[in-house]
């Protein structure tokens, strides 16, 4: 299991966004939550790899005048994915609880 | 949305054209959406910046067109291996060419270097746009004064009356001051004062010390970091205290500034508050000009109406002054034609534009900057040239190689491609070669400048960029030629091997050829006349005699003992004659006012206080009248002039004529001799007026010695060193050789000659190096010719000849080409000079010679063993 951590946050944010998860909401998601701005061409390299991972499954849909006519990429979590997530978070919490003086019960 | 906007075109062009199809709708979708999000959030321009950015960021792989790029890969892989066996197969080849593109490249960064410096100039202030310096250009009794430092109280005025200046920050440069720390005494010259909002001003970065306290309190003291390494070593030096000149109270050290770099007009070694120069900081002389104003400028200030409105200045503060002064009023001051106005410099613009006096440092030279760009685009160019006739002489080895590729179903623009991509891969090693010897041939690079470079390979990540840009640049633009002639080749011919010449055209080489020699010899000429100017300037005769001349600095030190000190010094055998004066030719002279007594006319002559004998230890001849003497008691009120002066004065009989000057109050000052006309400056500047007056007291800058020819200057030295010390309670004794100091006025010409020397040597170097290309393929396409000549019974000696005439006929051409390009050249370069060389035609003549004989030595090695070879060798082939 291969997971960078630019693509863990793509995962969950895909996971949030639930039917409404395409570029533009993603990348705006992942502004929102860790206050950086990742590039849209390092959104879509990542996108592609962890769709052909086999995290991610894509549909094809909604065009808008916005966009010129052309098609959204939704994206959304497989049951992979999910697993992948899940995994990702257990190694660390278990990690984590090893380090002393960590406070792991920040609530929010 | 009210207007239709869409996203640059070139943009959206740049993505279909390395966007896959798969990739391209859902990618090109999310980018327009993004730009028109960003369009109402942040507007049209930033919406298209981010776009492009947006479209740049997404070049990665996974967006890349499949089929065609694994194919172009496949393609740029084999160019790779086939470029690099070529270079293997060939290493004569490839070493002369890598070595020259290397020594080109080279020289031209190293040059770029020296341009950018002095292009980057104070440009690293973050406000140096709004940043202006405040001078005044006086216009007294027709003369035209521009001074950089103007009176000290205008600082002041300007930040509480004018509400277009942001800040003001004045910066005061005096003479050398000896410092005392703690019993380390140096006498320092890169002191300054400033005011405290220096550090608020500019970008000067404090390492220690607090931004806005540092330089406020009186007597306070930043020291740059090398000086602090100077004095404490690896101590900690805030709070320590030291003692300035003559000063009794102890300064204290409250900051450490990083070194100023080296593109920065203000130079300095340690800075003390202006407060401690308290009739400066809070002085009301407006006549006196000796503070550097620098004024930071509010955005959208209209300049010129400051400078206009400034000029409420002049009328409210200096012209009582100037009444006070002139015993005029104001209007009558004018009338008579004198006018003084305020002038906003651009702060940026000081290093190269300036025509201001007394600047920090001495500003640049623009027309140096043209020369070195000029000659460092020359030499990159006479490599690329080399390149393209080695590359072509070399084609026949590469022939068959065409001849199968094209046989193989190569189409041309794919051959062309590929030897430009050769060629490319070829650049890029002298590039990779070129930041090794850039970084380790700047320093040698500096020294020969005499000039710090603020610019090297290291500095920055785009310095490196650039240099691998400029690789591929010149790599594409040397490959051109060569790939097209390569690619030409018929392929039944090619595997032949039968090379016809008639098919590649000679007149390009030989034109090439042409213009490397003309270039060589170009840069061998100026360099000649360089080096023939900076000799007449030391040789000339200047009216007074340098040599033999010692001068001891700061005799105030010595206060009360000057004459004691002196007369010791006369005891000595090997001392002719001791004399002190305020200055001395080429350290710069003030300006006095004359008035003669029968006339109502005023003139400005530079002056220098002297004692008496001065004329002996400079070797002054006198053309009238007598010099200073003792025995007359009122030599105190007389003046010894030069020729010029009379001339300007208009006397006839200039001696016994009075003049009246205001630093005589009244006494009227007898001409008593005329001298010769000699220099006071550099030979830059013409012939002025002097006048020389006697010393009333000790202020003297200058101890001069003139010492005996022959005699054991390391012993006398050691004596004066000695009474000197005595007499000023250990003093720093520093003295320079008169000969030696007065060189450094010609600084920039010396690394002038000095840098083209070397690249007139490099220049030739890769002209031969390309010579030699030329005459190989030459005599390749010509073995059978010179087989066949040879079996019917030609001589050695003719067929030489015949290889290499044509050779000659082209070195022919370069020479009168590069006649008058040199004349130009030299005498564009030659106006800077008040006295200048004769253009010497053996400078030509010698030129030329030189780069015949080099190049004529390079082709004989090749032409005399094809002349020499067996007929049987070249002959048996077919």
């Amino acid at each position: 299991m291969k997971l960078g951590a630019f693509e863990e946050l793509v995962l969950l944010a895909v996971g949030v966004l639930g039917e409404d998860a395409y570029g533009v909401t993603i990348k705006e998601i992942l502004k929102d939550k860790t206050k950086k701005n990742p590039s849209i061409g390092a959104l879509h390299s990542a996108l592609y790899r962890l769709e052909e991972k086999g995290y991610l499954e894509a549909s094809e849909g909604g065009a808008t005048n916005e966009r010129g006519g052309r098609r959204k990429k939704y994206y959304h979590l497989t049951s992979h994915g999910i697993k992948v997530l899940e995994e990702a978070n257990e190694l660390r919490m278990a990690f984590s609880r090893e380090v002393p003086g960590l406070n792991l019960n920040t609530s929010s | 949305m009210s207007t239709k906007s869409n996203p640059p075109k070139l943009a959206q062009k740049i993505l279909r054209w390395f966007c896959s199809e798969k990739v391209l709708e859902f990618l090109q979708g999310d980018l327009e959406e993004l730009y028109h999000l960003r369009l109402e959030r942040n507007g049209r321009l930033k919406a298209a910046l981010h776009y492009f950015l947006d479209v740049f960021s997404a070049v990665r792989p996974f967006a890349f067109k499949q089929s065609r790029s694994n194919s172009n890969i496949a393609m740029l892989k084999n160019f790779y291996f086939t470029s690099i066996r070529n270079f293997a197969r060939n290493k004569r080849y490839f070493l002369t060419n890598l070595t020259g593109l290397t020594i080109g490249l080279t020289s031209f960064v190293l040059i770029a270097f020296y341009i950018i410096n002095e292009l980057s100039y104070d440009r690293f202030h973050t406000n140096h746009q709004q940043l202006y310096r405040a001078s005044t250009v006086a216009n007294i009794n027709g003369k035209i004064n521009r001074e950089a430092p103007t009176s000290a109280p205008l600082a002041k005025v300007m930040l509480e009356e004018y509400p277009e200046i942001k800040n003001a920050v004045r910066v005061v440069k005096n003479d050398p001051i000896l410092v005392d720390q703690a019993g380390r005494k140096f006498i320092e010259d890169g002191l300054l004062y400033a005011d405290a909002s220096f550090f608020t001003v500019f970008d000067f970065q404090l390492i220690e010390g607090s931004t806005k306290e540092s330089l406020k309190e009186a007597r306070s003291v930043v020291f740059t970091e090398s000086y602090v390494k100077k004095y404490f070593g690896s101590e900690d030096p805030i709070g320590k205290q030291l003692n300035l000149g003559a000063d009794s109270t102890f300064y204290v050290i409250t900051g450490v500034v990083a070194d100023p770099p080296a593109n920065s007009h203000i130079q300095f070694d340690m800075l003390v508050s202006l407060s401690s120069l308290p009739n400066v900081y809070d002085g009301n002389n407006w006549i006196g000009s000796n503070a550097h104003t620098y004024l930071l400028l509010h955005d959208e200030v209209s300049v010129p109406e400051l400078e206009v409105k400034m000029q409420d200045i002049f009328y409210n503060y200096m012209a009582p002054q100037i009444e006070y002064y002139t015993g005029q009023s104001i209007g009558e001051w004018e009338a008579s034609g004198n006018q003084v106005k305020y002038n906003l410099f651009p702060f940026k613009d000081i290093h190269l534009k300036s025509d201001f006096g007394k600047e920090l440092v001495p500003p640049g030279n623009l027309s140096y900057i043209y020369i070195y760009g000029v000659i460092g685009l020359i030499i990159l160019c006479i490599a690329i040239f080399n390149y393209v006739n080695m590359a072509t002489a070399q084609s026949a080895t590469r022939a068959r190689e065409v001849g199968i590729r094209k046989v193989m179903g190569s189409s041309w623009s794919l051959l062309v491609k590929q030897f430009i991509f050769e060629s490319v891969i070829l650049a890029l090693f002298a590039g990779f070669l070129t930041a090794f010897l850039a970084y380790m041939f700047k320093p040698s690079f500096e020294l020969i400048l005499q000039k710090e470079l603020a610019f090297g390979i290291l500095s920055s990540p785009w310095v490196l960029l650039t240099l691998l840009v400029l690789s591929i640049g010149v790599g594409i633009l040397a490959g051109v030629y060569p790939a097209f002639v390569l690619s030409r080749f018929h392929p039944v011919m090619a595997m032949k091997a039968t090379l016809s010449p008639a098919g590649t055209s000679g007149w390009l080489r030989n034109g090439l050829v042409v213009i490397q020699f003309t270039a060589s010899i170009v840069i061998i000429i100026v360099t000649l006349v360089v080096y023939h100017q900076i000799d007449y300037m030391l040789t000339k005769n200047l009216g007074f005699d340098k040599e033999q001349v010692l001068v001891i600095q700061r005799p105030d030190a010595l206060h009360d003992h000057l004459e004691v000190f002196e007369d010791e010094l006369k005891t000595n055998a090997n001392v002719r004659q001791v004399v002190h004066s305020l200055t001395l030719p080429g350290k710069g002279y003030s300006i006095r006012s004359y008035r003669p007594v029968d006339r109502d006319e005023t003139f400005l002559f530079p002056n220098n206080q002297i004692s008496f004998h001065y004329d002996e230890v400079m070797d002054l001849e006198l053309v009238a009248g007598r010099f200073f003497s003792k025995e007359h008691k009122a030599d105190s009120n007389a003046v010894v002039i030069n020729e010029s002066a009379v001339e300007a004065l208009g006397y006839e009989n200039p001696i016994g004529q009075k003049l009246t000057s205001p630093w005589h109050r009244g006494e009227y000052l007898t001409i008593i001799g005329v001298m010769k006309d000699y220099y006071i400056e550099s030979l830059h500047q013409p012939i002025v007026p002097v006048s020389l007056e006697l010393m009333p007291d000790r202020s003297s800058k200058y101890i001069t010695v003139k010492l005996n020819g022959g005699s054991d200057v390391r012993k006398t030295l050691e004596f004066i060193e000695n009474k000197w010390t005595g007499y000023t309670n250990d003093h720093p004794f520093q003295y320079f050789f008169y000969d030696e100091e007065y060189e450094k006025l010609y600084q920039n010409e010396t690394a002038t000659g000095k840098v083209f020397a070397v690249l007139a040597s490099l220049s030739i170097l890769i002209a031969c190096l390309g010579l030699v290309g030329l005459i190989s393929f030459n005599i390749s396409t010509r073995r059978k010719e010179v087989g066949i000549r040879k079996v019917l019974g030609a001589s050695v000696h003719t067929l030489v000849w015949l290889l290499s005439n044509n050779m000659v006929r082209t070195a022919l051409i370069a020479s009168m080409l590069s006649w008058p390009i040199s004349y130009f050249a030299i005498d564009y370069w030659l106006q800077n000079f008040a006295e200048r060389t004769t253009i010497n035609p053996w400078s030509f003549i010698l030129a030329t010679g030189v780069v015949l004989v080099i190049g004529g030595l390079a082709i004989s090695f090749q032409t005399i063993r094809a002349s020499l070879m067996n007929p049987v060798e070249s002959l048996r082939q077919e």
